[in-house]
């Protein structure tokens, strides 16, 4: 119990994070706001930005401190008395991480041509109610139950090298990307199926298992005990050699007028095929354990550890097999609208899918430019999560500008009592 | 102005707060809480039936099952094994045997012990030494007319030359006899040997004698003499009774089996000096039997089946011998003095044989088929416990079941023991649990018992009491249906203790 919940969290550990959020639209005419909508217009002739970093951790169940305290150690654990809410049937856990390295930017005639690099990563585990409940309390609580146990883990890290166009049509503007994608480390869950279950005739314990996992350079299985996650974060580990995937953005934009700008994008369509290998762990079937045989013991003069049988209990087969996975599909919907000189009000609405999950957010911002400032405040939604008021800051010093954004406020010092916390930084150079 | 500086501040703050002072390896670090946690495990599930139990056993006790299910169990002694080498050793060829003439009887086998008809040699080489005082050449022929192969008698030409030295040496090369046969009426070999000069004349030679390295049978036949093989001083333990404490068994028929199994085509005979029965209070009594005596004949294959062993089983039970009465006084050992002879009349009119394969083996073994009665028989034992490592655990509560398909009420109980023997608690409650007896057909069989569940609670108090306990008492008393009038019940494969334990443990990280 406890390794998967340490490999459930796991990933805090590497915390970085997600990919497009409101404050890409307060970018206007920047070229990191191509990151939401390629077809969003960029100034200038020439543009350069480094070093964006964007990083995001968030649920859409309780936050960590919600369901943990800490004991004596000074270690989390999965506090009983705080689990007085009601839980869901599964909780998403999601951190996304971008480190764009270098894009640029040069108009050519009427057209911008666009490219760039970046390491981008994506992860979700998606956590069942009973795992967390057992783990709080131990399965007395189930006897004669069955307990749905199994995590969802989905992480996809790669490196992305695109080309892109973007064209004005009178008052439209339309861009796309493609990209040239290189798998780094990846954990694809293609089932998740692990019934749990405390017998109420002497507590025999069953599993009955339809679980079935893939990882390219990333997760290594011997035993329950034994999992061993290899992940370096940022990397350009198989850079043209394996994994090789491709993927597009499409986005458009259309200023109805001077002062309002509606956006539409379709981001990260396209997928990575995994050859590194990629092994795929699976385990189907029912293993029991109903207790020790006297005569076993009685014969055996090695003692035999109960702890040890119930760790052996779980049968898994590994194969190397090829496979491929889709990216986290992103669709947006946006709107700027900009009042008199200083005030700039936006509008995103934003979905995007994952291998085992979904995220929906609608988000609100306004900034108001002052001297060479754009500060700003940004209000999200998402699941169970109304509490993302956040901000948005900009300094412009000539041709360049800095910029820093989060979507939760109190999440960027709380990180453990918020449902998310975000932070997006980066610096652009224009002429 | 203003404004700037206290945006940058919100600025500063803001990234500082990104930048800062998580430990986020440290924060995300899962352990137990300092909470209870109930934890429901199973811990055992058997049923200890007779069958599964002869799989189980090893060393000297088996269990066997007979085709109507009725279970025996089988106590073994020593496995007394002798070969062809104990009865004829192979002899070394250290001393020549000298050709004191042209023709030369010599005696190779002692008619005080043996009278032996026929040998044939294995690993056997030979080679003959021969010396002339006279100044010339000599041929030389020898024979051995009792050794011959496929019809062919032993005849060997050899030359010995003058070579300006006296006496004219030859050492002949060495000659394999092996699978050749000696055959002889009287112990002896012939050897005759002409020598002769170019022109014909007869010489008698300086030396002649023939050399062996080892002188090795794959087969004899005759009187092969009269042996003696003590096998004294081995005993059988029987572990029937050593956990009993008080109460009396009733076994309707044990017995001791004498096992020979003989490829030798001699006769052999068991002459049991000694039988004595140990009981576990110590006293010593002797089996009486007519046989012991007399000593007990085995079979032994005749001529006609060379290589094929013949096993005898003698059996000494409530037929021959006192071994019922003195068996239920709850032997533990059986010790037993055996001599094994070889030709026990010494009558040298028999005629037998050995072969390179042949042995006999004796083996003595306890039988006692579980047929009789228990009367209040009460067993005890004593484990080494040491529940020092489960100071993580608060309480406890186990849930038995159990069941007896045994005609025969059974009552456990277990004591916790501290390092100084002092009683801490008990793990049943009360007098401990009882499972009674199954319930008995008219064909004195039993229907599988019922099970029957139990709840054992251990507090806080008392699970911490006994984790000073080193030792763990069980006590389990049994007593067969209608026992007091020694009625005897078989015992089956099938019959078996049903012991199933679970534990809800309350649990809490120190």
């Amino acid at each position: 119990m406890r390794v998967i919940l340490l490999f459930s969290f796991l990933f805090l550990l590497t915390f970085k994070s997600k990919a497009q959020d409101i404050s890409l639209l307060n970018l206007h005419g920047q070229l990191p706001s191509t990151y939401l909508n390629p077809g969003l217009k960029v100034d200038k002739k020439f543009n350069l930005s480094l070093a964006g970093v964007n990083v995001l951790l968030g649920t859409d169940g309780p936050s960590i401190n919600q369901i943990t305290s800490k004991n004596s150690g000074g270690k989390r654990y999965i506090d009983i008395g705080k689990l007085d809410q009601n839980l869901e049937p599964y909780q998403n856990i999601f951190f996304n991480n971008d480190i764009h390295t270098i894009d640029v930017s040069l108009k050519v005639g009427n057209a911008m041509i666009m490219a760039g690099h970046a390491f981008r990563s994506t992860s979700n585990v998606r956590y069942p109610s009973g795992l967390v409940n057992i783990a709080a309390q131990g399965n007395a609580a189930f006897i004669g139950q069955t307990i749905e146990i199994a995590p969802y883990i989905d992480v996809n890290a790669y490196n992305e090298i695109y080309l892109g166009l973007q064209k004005s049509f009178g008052n439209l503007t339309i861009g796309a990307k493609g990209k040239l994608l290189y798998g780094v480390a990846n954990i694809q869950t293609d089932k998740a199926n692990i019934g749990f279950t405390t017998d109420d005739e002497i507590y025999q314990l069953s599993l009955q298992t339809d679980y079935e996992i893939r990882s390219s350079a990333l997760l290594r299985y011997n035993s329950l005990d034994s999992i061993t996650v290899d992940y370096s974060g940022f990397s350009f580990d198989n850079m043209f050699y394996n994994n090789q995937g491709f993927a597009f953005d499409l986005g458009a934009s259309y200023s109805v007028n001077e002062k309002f700008t509606i956006s539409a994008s379709m981001l990260d369509i396209g997928k990575i095929n995994w050859d590194f290998f990629p092994r795929k762990y699976t385990s189907k079937g029912n293993f029991s354990f109903d207790g020790v045989d006297i005569l076993d013991l009685l014969v055996d003069s090695t003692s035999i550890s109960i702890q040890d049988t119930l760790t052996d209990l779980l049968k898994v087969t590994e194969q190397i097999e090829n496979y491929s996975t889709t990216l986290s599909g992103t669709y947006t919907l946006g709107a700027n609208y900009l009042w008199g000189e200083k005030w700039r009000f936006s509008a995103l609405l934003l979905y995007q899918k994952t291998n085992n999950a979904s995220r929906n957010m609608f988000s609100v911002s306004a900034v108001r430019k002052i001297s060479i400032f754009d500060l700003g405040v940004q209000y999200s939604i998402t699941k169970n999560n109304f509490a993302g008021l956040g901000i948005f800051g900009k300094i412009k010093l000539g041709p360049i500008s800095a910029f820093a954004s989060t979507d939760n406020i109190i999440g960027a010092f709380k990180p453990f009592d918020a449902r998310s916390a975000s932070v997006r930084i980066g610096a652009t150079f224009q002429i | 102005m203003r404004i700037i500086k206290w945006q940058k501040l919100i600025l500063f703050g803001f990234i500082f707060s990104i930048a800062s002072c998580y430990d986020l390896e440290n924060e995300t670090q899962f352990d137990l809480g300092s909470q209870e946690y109930n934890l429901a495990v199973p811990l055992i599930d058997s049923k200890i039936t007779l069958d599964k139990l002869s799989s189980d056993l090893d060393g000297n006790t088996s269990i066997k099952i007979g085709d109507d299910g009725k279970a025996t169990i089988f106590y073994n002694g020593e496995v007394i094994r002798r070969t062809t080498s104990a009865i004829f050793p192979p002899f070394p060829g250290l001393i020549p045997i000298p050709i004191q003439d042209s023709i030369w009887v010599e005696e190779i086998f002692d008619k005080a012990k043996y009278s032996i008809k026929r040998a044939v040699f294995d690993g056997t080489n030979i080679w003959f030494t021969f010396e002339n005082a006279l100044p010339e050449d000599l041929n030389i022929k020898l024979t051995i007319p009792e050794l011959s192969q496929n019809g062919q008698v032993f005849s060997q030409d050899f030359v010995l030359k003058y070579n300006n030295s006296l006496p004219a040496k030859l050492v002949t090369e060495k000659f394999s006899v092996d699978n050749w046969t000696l055959t002889s009426l009287n112990n002896s070999i012939t050897f005759k040997y002409e020598a002769r000069t170019k022109n014909g004349t007869p010489v008698k030679l300086g030396l002649a004698q023939m050399n062996f390295d080892l002188i090795k049978f794959s087969y004899l036949e005759g009187y092969l003499g009269y042996h003696i093989f003590p096998i004294e001083g081995s005993n059988v333990d029987v572990g029937l009774f050593n956990k009993w404490l008080s109460g009396s068994f009733s076994f309707e028929d044990p017995k001791i089996t004498i096992r020979v199994q003989n490829a030798f085509g001699l006769p052999v005979r068991s002459l049991v000096n000694k039988m004595s029965l140990t009981s576990i209070t110590g006293s010593n009594v002797n089996l009486e039997s007519s046989f012991i005596n007399t000593g007990i004949d085995f079979a032994y294959p005749s001529f006609s089946e060379i290589g094929t062993v013949k096993t005898t089983d003698f059996i000494f039970d409530k037929s021959n011998s006192n071994i019922k009465e003195i068996f239920n006084e709850k032997t533990k050992t059986i010790a037993y003095d055996i001599e094994a002879l070889i030709n026990p009349d010494r009558d040298t009119t028999i005629n037998g044989y050995i072969s390179d394969g042949g042995f006999f083996v004796i083996n003595v073994a306890v039988e006692v088929p579980l047929n009789g009665s228990v009367n209040n028989v009460v067993l005890t034992d004593t484990l080494d416990i040491n529940l020092e490592d489960y100071n993580e655990i608060i309480s406890a509560q186990f849930k038995s079941i159990t069941s007896n398909d045994f005609p025969a009420e059974v009552k456990l109980q277990a004591y916790f023991l501290d390092e100084n023997g002092q009683r801490l608690d008990q793990l049943f409650n009360n007098d401990g649990i009882t499972l009674p007896p199954a319930s008995a057909l008219p064909d004195d069989t039993t229907l599988p018992g019922s099970e029957k569940i139990d709840f054992l609670e251990f507090d806080d108090a008392r699970f911490n009491n006994i984790k000073r306990a080193k030792k763990l008492a069980i006590i389990g008393a049994i007593n067969t249906i209608d026992s007091q009038n020694k009625k005897s019940w078989w015992i089956y494969e099938n019959y078996g203790i049903g012991l199933k334990l679970g534990a809800i443990f309350k649990y809490k990280k120190n």
